[in-house]
């Protein structure tokens, strides 16, 4: 862990979180990459910028406050747009975590990262909403099991060695197959893990995200939906109009509370992952902000879902 | 407000309003509570107050990011108070380097709130925090976290469980002979060490004796005797503590002669391994520098050694005797951000909403779960009871004085015995068998501002539950009572029961009353009324009752 070198693609809420909560750990070296300035809406949910910073490169200022939190840790600020990046890029890397990107570039990585093993993840907020996406490709840790020996006051830790395979972002994206899941099983799924879904559909085939003030956006939203839902043989009831144009009304919405928990669970997974120990998500953690539920869901072609 | 702008999006103006105007106070700078302070400047909360009496260690640098090196020795409060501007200068914070228990902290100074947090990390403090706050009638977003588990409730009298409605879970605990004569495990040895030794030897020793009696019975009666011999034994010779035998005398007691006089015990040994007294030890025994975990690992080990126990290493051994379970930063920053997601729907008024949020990654594939708060435990002693504020002159006012007006009300006969208890502090004041307190003063009896008294009717039924008064000094040359809140019908059946009452619903509150109800009432010096006659204060009408 402590010589791991780790990339943040984009500075907004969860990445000062995720940042954060890493090198107060004591990562090796974190990468920070962003093109864009500081605005005064930034101001909300990334503490690490202030009022004096707005107009700068957000990496840049942000780096000087990440350094401050522990002198250990090298961060590397780069102000560069990660879609220009070549393949080469990522080398470099222990992992990847993409923050607040739209789903080609998340292709794109992924299969670099893949290629490369590399492990990687990608997450974003949209207000009270958000996601975690996992691709270790093949992952080796130690789970520690807590067993009570019998008439001593004691427990004996066992330690088990576990070997994961995962899936990539398109595997995610392809899979058609829902119905295998048993019915009992769909039902308890939470609507927000199409939803989700759909919104990177809209973000592939318009090229940005959805505005709800418009009333076409709205509309190609809506009907995005129906197509999905139809191929893939799920009842288009189980996601609302309501659930689909909250997310897309929140989609760039970052509240501090919100990207604390999410920034929470994905940064304490990420130091699980690197110090081999405990159980990582495989591979799509789909957070509630509003009833207060986190769940990981593995996605992947087949009848498994959780 | 543009830095804003998300936040009013998402919450709608009318809550972000709330948000705006609302005071809240939060209880703990540390792993919690940095957390929690960084996310209430950011989410726009701007009257904040904290109160934290610790001050900064190295070790709290990888988890508390408000604080870095040049802050260590300095107050968490204050330091959490300067970081955080940084954020957001434009925020009120005020910092009470304090214990919450402190006075000052009384039941005005919570009304003042309109929601209160807890980043605590201990029960003392928690328990004190839920009894103001269900005193004050203020909401309460409790929490906590151990390892990687991670809780969030809310706490609201009358509508959910209070923070002491269910038992919590005590500590492990080992019977005295396991301890003291027949030890199996390395945590025997450590209890050993920790309860019996180092106390017996450095603190101030509990009453050991105690213990071994409640675990008399006929077939240890001999071994009982005997352990009482040893303690005492053991006294005598920290007398000699000082003296250059001192630590011989000591160790050749403790890690000899003990226990041959336990291996004698023949009985003791004819299913157990029994001790060695000369093991290959090459422990030694260092008279002039003994910390205090140094000294309990040294000699748990060296016990455990000799009845052929598995040893710990200082680390384990301070992990055992401390009862730590290690602090993960992740997890404080989850519950942080949990916190204030319940916080948005309390000031909304939706306590349907609210729920209880559990972090716990032993629940997978849902790791982050919430459920329904739970109505209170209606044999709760500390929420069951009616809570009410009551204004006195504790210097002129008198336990009897108290009993015959407020308790028991003008109608009643003077000579009837006033069939209560009255607890203080976890003391008797009065009770149908104890009446020696009668003519005190509250003063004199050390009932002063911001104490808490308990007065149980010896009959309890649904019209007779215990009250609690939480005391307000007030000067005043008459001794006079006022009454803040509802109190059990069986009281100051005096007053017209209806117009006493004060309903806190907050439904019904109207907002601009509502906010002139949050400063304190002010009292005038001097008050000429009759009894009985209503008056206006800003907390609304009030009965009153003059003594002369």
């Amino acid at each position: 862990m402590r010589v791991s070198s780790i990339l943040i693609s984009g500075m907004r809420g969860l990445s000062n979180e995720i940042c954060k909560n890493l090198v107060l750990a004591g990562i090796g070296t974190i990468t920070i990459i962003d093109h864009n300035v500081v605005t005064e809406e930034d101001l909300g949910a990334q503490f690490f910028v202030t009022e004096g910073d707005i107009g700068k490169n957000k990496a840049t200022v942000s780096a000087d406050r990440i350094r401050q939190l522990n002198p250990r840790v090298v961060v590397i600020a780069d102000h560069s747009d990660i879609h220009t990046k070549p393949d080469d890029f990522f080398k470099v890397f222990d992992l990847v975590c993409l923050t607040d990107c739209d789903p080609d570039i998340m292709i794109r990585i992924n299969e670099i990262c893949r290629n490369f093993d590399k492990k990687f993840y990608a997450a974003c907020t949209y207000g009270f909403y958000g996601y975690i996406f996992c691709d270790l490709k093949q992952h080796e840790y130690i789970v520690e099991r807590k067993i009570a020996i019998p008439h001593k006051d004691e427990h004996e830790i066992t330690k088990l060695k576990k070997h994961d395979e995962y899936v990539s972002f398109q595997h995610v994206l392809s899979k058609t197959d829902w119905t295998e899941i048993s019915d009992r099983k769909l039902k308890k799924i939470s609507p927000l893990l199409w939803a989700i879904q759909i919104l990177w559909k809209f973000q592939q085939e318009v090229g940005r995200l959805p505005v709800t003030n418009d009333n076409l956006d709205v509309e190609k939203l809506l009907s995005l939906r129906n197509t999905y839902l139809q191929t893939i043989h799920i009842n288009n009831l189980l996601v609302t109009d309501e659930l689909l144009i909250a997310l897309a009304s929140f989609s760039l919405t970052e509240l501090t509370p919100i990207c604390a928990i999410l920034g929470g669970v994905l940064a304490q997974d990420i130091l699980n992952v690197l110090s081999k120990k405990g159980v990582p998500i495989n591979n799509l953690f789909v957070f509630d902000g509003f009833q207060g539920n986190g769940y990981i869901y593995h996605v992947e072609q087949g009848k498994h879902i959780v | 407000m543009p830095r804003f702008s998300h936040y009013e999006a998402a919450l709608g103006s009318q809550l972000f309003e709330k948000i705006r105007n609302c005071r809240v106070l939060m209880v703990g700078a540390g792993g919690i509570g940095c957390e929690l302070l960084k996310n209430l400047v950011m989410s726009g909360f701007n009257k904040i107050e904290l109160v934290d009496l610790d001050t900064i260690d190295l070790s709290n640098l990888n988890r508390q990011f408000l604080f870095q090196k040049q802050h260590i020795k300095k107050s968490k409060a204050q330091v959490a108070r300067e970081s955080a501007l940084k954020f957001n200068p434009n925020a009120s914070i005020v910092a009470h380097h304090a214990n919450i228990k402190d006075p000052q902290f009384n039941i005005e100074w919570f009304k003042s709130f309109d929601i209160v947090m807890n980043a605590l990390d201990n029960l003392d403090a928690r328990r004190h925090v839920n009894t103001m706050c269900l005193v004050a009638n203020i909401p309460l977003v409790e929490s906590g976290s151990e390892g990687y588990l991670g809780q969030v409730t809310i706490i609201k009298k009358g509508e959910t469980e209070c923070y002491e409605c269910q038992p919590k879970p005590t500590r492990k605990t080992y019977p005295v002979c396991t301890i003291r004569s027949t030890p199996s495990s390395p945590i025997h040895c450590i209890v050993w060490a920790k309860s019996y030794l180092f106390n017996q030897l450095f603190g101030i020793p509990e009453d050991e004796d105690e213990e071994l009696d409640k675990e008399l019975n006929d077939e240890n009666a001999n071994e009982i005797a005997n352990l009482k011999a040893e303690t005492l034994a053991l006294k005598r010779i920290r007398e000699a503590m000082g003296s250059q035998e001192y630590p011989k005398i000591t160790f050749q007691k403790i890690f000899n002669d003990d226990i041959n006089r336990l291996l004698t015990m023949e009985d003791m040994w004819k299913t157990r391994k029994p001790p060695a007294t000369n093991p290959d030890a090459s422990l030694t025994f260092d008279k002039d520098d003994i910390d205090a975990i140094d000294f309990i690992t040294a000699t748990s080990n060296l016990r455990a050694r000799i009845f052929g126990i598995e040893e710990k290493t200082r680390f384990q051994v301070k992990a055992m005797a401390g009862n730590i379970i290690p602090a993960i930063a992740t997890t404080n920053a989850i519950v942080a951000g949990m916190i204030v997601m319940q916080a948005f729907k309390v000031l909304n008024g939706d306590f349907k909403e609210c729920k209880t949020v559990y972090c716990s990654p032993d629940r997978r594939p849902k790791s982050i779960l919430s459920e329904s708060l739970n109505k209170p435990n209606v044999e709760c002693s500390v929420c069951q009871s009616a809570h009410v504020t009551l204004n006195v002159n504790v210097k002129k006012v008198t336990l009897r004085d108290f009993l015959k007006e407020v308790v028991q009300g003008h109608d009643e006969d003077e000579n009837d015995i006033c069939e209560v208890s009255v607890e203080e502090g976890g003391r008797i004041i009065y009770d149908v068998e104890y009446d020696d307190n009668l003519d005190a003063t509250f003063e004199k009896l050390n009932i002063t501002d911001g104490k808490m008294v308990k007065v149980t009717p010896e009959n309890e039924d649904e019209e007779n539950c215990p009250t609690v008064f939480a005391i307000t000094h007030r000067q005043s040359p008459n001794t006079w009572f006022q009454i803040d809140g509802d109190i059990a019908p069986r009281f100051h059946t005096n007053a017209n029961s209806n117009a006493h009452k004060r309903k806190l619903d907050d439904s019904e509150v109207d907002p601009q009353e509502e906010s002139s109800r949050k400063r304190p009432a002010v009292i005038e010096n001097e008050v000429i009324v009759q009894d009985d006659d209503l008056i206006m204060t800003e907390d609304g009408p009030q009965r009153l009752i003059v003594i002369d």
